[in-house]
């Protein structure tokens, strides 16, 4: 009987140790996600490095393969939505909470605090924050999510089996895919993704407490954040147990138009040319250091900040990857490996490279230029740095304001499709998870980031993300090898799918 | 097919186990026996190996004397370059190979001659490893290997080996048939992919049945070198007969299926170019 729902039953199980743990003492989970934490990033940060690199070269290598010409489905499919639908829709998965939080915030924390051998609150430690900034949230994250969407894609859409991570696994595995080998990587998708977004529903909540405290004065405690957790929570299983889908598509689709309404309103209200300065200039410092920064773990100097900001990054990432992978997949059905991975590759980094440009441009204008010194705010709680910048320019409440709703509706929206993905992976597949699995994710989802969020803040959140991430990394690894073995054997037989 | 057979041996070479060799080789049909022996080092003459091989041949012509022929040559040069050139040179059917025992430490300084003759030979070589032992062959006339598997993928390759096989008939009390393939990515291929093989095989052994007395027939999914030589190990097999097909890039690194399997196996190989 146990072996019936045996993945939802055991991803359940041990999530639930942890959320009990971290419920009866706070202090022991912190430690002990430090400790997961500390031994992993020592021994095994350069393995984030290296992984990530890989799936970026191999996404450009399948790009421009043979293989670049085999459709996402069956060879009669054509694409279901337009490109620019397409485009949105990639961005809107990429984006989100961590966008907006870490927009204005990572900039000035690098300003303020990059690597020892550059000066602090320097021309250098500015160049060096926003160049860092396009590498965390440009190309690397892109490959992370390609390699998992492109096999997610080509094992249902292609050869027919269903949406889950241990599909991509036959080549290798057979039908031990259908036991306890694939239970297995399934319950590892589903335990990185819980961590992936409670980090994401963690940051979220924070920084709409932050912003309602900085706008409408309302308490910046622990308490509250946790309130808005709960509130939230309650939004979204409400629209779960409704089926609001079309409403939350709708709401998607509102959001994204205020995200690109509030980047207008800053790029013409904001220092313009500054930003295209910013923009053009740090695209040529990524270009020319992209190598460097891609592989440079820093042994002799600075491997706190390495491991502070780029692993956690990459551990980030490919935590998150099932969820975004998954989504990314659905929507990319019908197109060719080659336009899949170039569309997904290159235009949703130049949409994020933008925002930095227009967010972290500003702040660092304000900051060097006007004079405002926003880095002291910044320095007592890193969430209220896109309020502190939106202070100086004009409508800063209502500006601030449009920020809360956007991170209200992308916590909605994020939690209700994490709902829906991780009912789906532990359903077999299902593209109708029961609702009471959806129910049961959404509550434990909400609760890991508010437990975190008690037992250690932004830290321990950062620190689990980490940990659940590195044996899912290895399973990434592996995917690679069964993408490639079943794109080397389609060709080799000539076979229609 | 199997008339004329090229013997590389090794200087001072007992005759005991010189003997047997020759013994076993008669009961393919093999008569003319070519013995060769490369000279890759000067602690003795050239002028010494011809003596000894002369000595060697005068034995072997007073212990077989039914239809047998023997010649030898003595050179210098590498090793299993020789070995090859000679083969073509003389048109003999076939390389006959008796790897030296080493330690793996050893065969990775050293190399192995028959990995090397395995990646260059373009005649079919036979390399006998430790089954089928012969030792002490009582009765030449009943002698017959216990098992021999002919490893196929259906290729052009497996059909040039299976000419040989046909030869070998004589001396086979078992055949086993072995497809190994790879597993093809999805459930819907794979049983297109296992019942296709399932009826090559079927049609194989329908055209195999009138020469040999018993045949058997598998299919296996894996890698090809390492489920030739586990399924040797579990049957018994005395001689695995196998077509070479140089696949480019993977095999210049890894090596051949055919050169993983030599290097593996305690079955004896018989492999045809």
């Amino acid at each position: 009987m146990f072996t019936k729902d045996i993945v939802f039953k055991v991803s359940l199980l041990i999530v639930l140790a942890l959320v009990g743990l971290g419920i009866y003492s706070p202090t022991m989970l912190s430690n002990l996600s430090s400790l997961i934490h500390t031994n992993i990033i020592t021994h095994f940060g350069w393995f984030y490095l290296l992984a990530a690199f890989s799936f970026l070269i191999l996404s450009l290598v399948l790009a421009f393969s043979r293989y670049g010409s085999i459709k996402l489905g069956k060879d009669y499919e054509k694409p279901q939505y337009s490109y620019f639908g397409w485009f949105s829709m990639l961005f809107a998965a990429g984006m989100g909470i961590g966008l907006i939080f870490w927009g204005v915030a990572e900039p000035i924390s690098h300003y303020m605090n990059p690597p020892e051998q550059i000066a602090a609150k320097s021309g250098e430690s500015a160049a060096f924050s926003m160049r860092y900034s396009f590498l965390h949230w440009g190309l690397h994250p892109w490959g992370i999510y390609i390699i998992m969407s492109l096999s997610i894609a080509y094992f249902s859409f292609r050869r027919g089996m269903p949406p889950l991570i241990s599909s991509c696994f036959y080549p290798l595995l057979g039908d031990k895919i259908y036991g306890t080998p694939g239970h297995i990587i399934n319950i590892l998708a589903v335990f990185a993704t819980i961590f992936g977004i409670a980090t994401s529903l963690g940051l979220g909540a924070m920084q709409i407490q932050s912003g309602l405290e900085h706008v409408y004065g309302l308490p910046g405690t622990t308490t509250f954040t946790l309130i808005i957790i709960a509130v939230v929570t309650l939004l979204f299983m409400i629209s779960t147990i409704i089926g609001l889908d079309r409403g939350i598509q709708l709401l998607s689709k509102s959001n994204m138009f205020l995200a690109a309404l509030l980047v207008v309103f800053m790029l013409i209200i904001g220092p313009t040319s500054y930003i295209f300065n910013v923009f053009v200039s740090t695209l040529g410092d990524y270009a020319n250091s992209i190598l460097i920064m891609s592989l440079k773990t820093n042994p002799f100097q600075d491997f706190d900040w390495t491991q502070e900001w780029t692993l956690f990054y990459w551990a980030w990432w490919i935590a998150w990857s099932p969820f975004v992978g998954l989504f990314v997949a659905r929507i990319s059905r019908g197109r060719t490996i080659k336009e899949f991975i170039l569309g997904a590759l290159f235009v949703p980094t130049l949409l994020t490279f933008i925002w930095f440009s227009v967010f972290g441009g500003s702040a660092l204008n304000l900051q060097m230029v006007q004079g405002i010194d926003i880095t002291q705010a910044v320095s007592a709680d890193v969430s209220t740095a896109l309020f502190v910048v939106f202070e100086s320019f004009p409508l800063s409440n209502l500006v601030s304001t449009v920020a809360i709703v956007l991170l209200l509706v992308f916590f909605v929206t994020s939690a209700d499709s994490a709902t829906f993905v991780l009912g789906m992976m532990t359903s077999d597949g299902s593209l109708k998870p029961p609702l009471i699995k959806r129910i049961t994710w959404g509550i434990i989802q909400s609760s890991v980031a508010a437990i975190l969020l008690v037992a250690g803040g932004l830290l321990a959140l950062q620190e689990m993300a980490i940990a659940a991430a590195l044996p899912f990394t290895f399973v990434m690894l592996l995917m690679c090898y069964n993408l490639l073995y079943a794109l080397h054997y389609e060709k080799k037989e000539h076979r229609q799918v | 097919m199997l008339e004329k057979v090229l013997l590389p041996i090794t200087y001072k070479m007992p005759y005991k186990e010189i003997k047997p060799m020759i013994t076993f080789l008669t009961q393919f049909g093999t008569q003319y026996f070519y013995l060769l022996h490369v000279k890759d080092s000067d602690f003795y003459t050239t002028n010494n190996a011809e003596k000894w091989m002369e000595e060697i041949i005068y034995k072997l012509e007073e212990d077989f004397t039914n239809n047998t022929e023997f010649t030898y040559k003595v050179f210098e040069g590498h090793v299993s370059t020789k070995i090859c050139a000679e083969a073509v040179e003389k048109n003999t059917s076939y390389i006959y190979i008796v790897p030296k025992r080493k330690g793996i430490l050893r065969r990775i300084i050293v190399g192995s001659i028959s990995r090397d003759v395995i990646a260059v030979t373009e005649k079919p070589t036979l390399v006998h490893k430790y089954r089928p032992y012969i030792g002490n062959i009582p009765d030449i006339n009943k002698y017959k290997l216990n098992s021999v598997l002919f490893a196929t993928d259906f290729g052009a390759a497996a059909d040039r080996a299976m000419y040989f096989l046909k030869d070998l008939r004589e001396s086979i009390n078992k055949l086993i048939l072995l497809n190994v393939r790879l597993r093809a990515p999805d459930p819907t291929a794979e049983e297109l992919r296992r019942q296709d093989v399932e009826d090559r095989l079927n049609l194989l052994k329908k055209e195999l049945e009138p020469h040999f007395n018993e045949i058997k027939s598998y299919s296996r999914v894996g890698m090809a070198s390492k489920v030739i030589n586990n399924f040797a190990e579990e049957k018994k097999v005395d001689l695995i007969v196998l077509g070479r097909f140089n696949h480019p890039g993977s095999s210049k690194i890894l090596g051949s299926t055919s050169e993983r399997v030599v290097s593996m196996s305690k079955a004896s190989l018989f492999l045809v170019p």
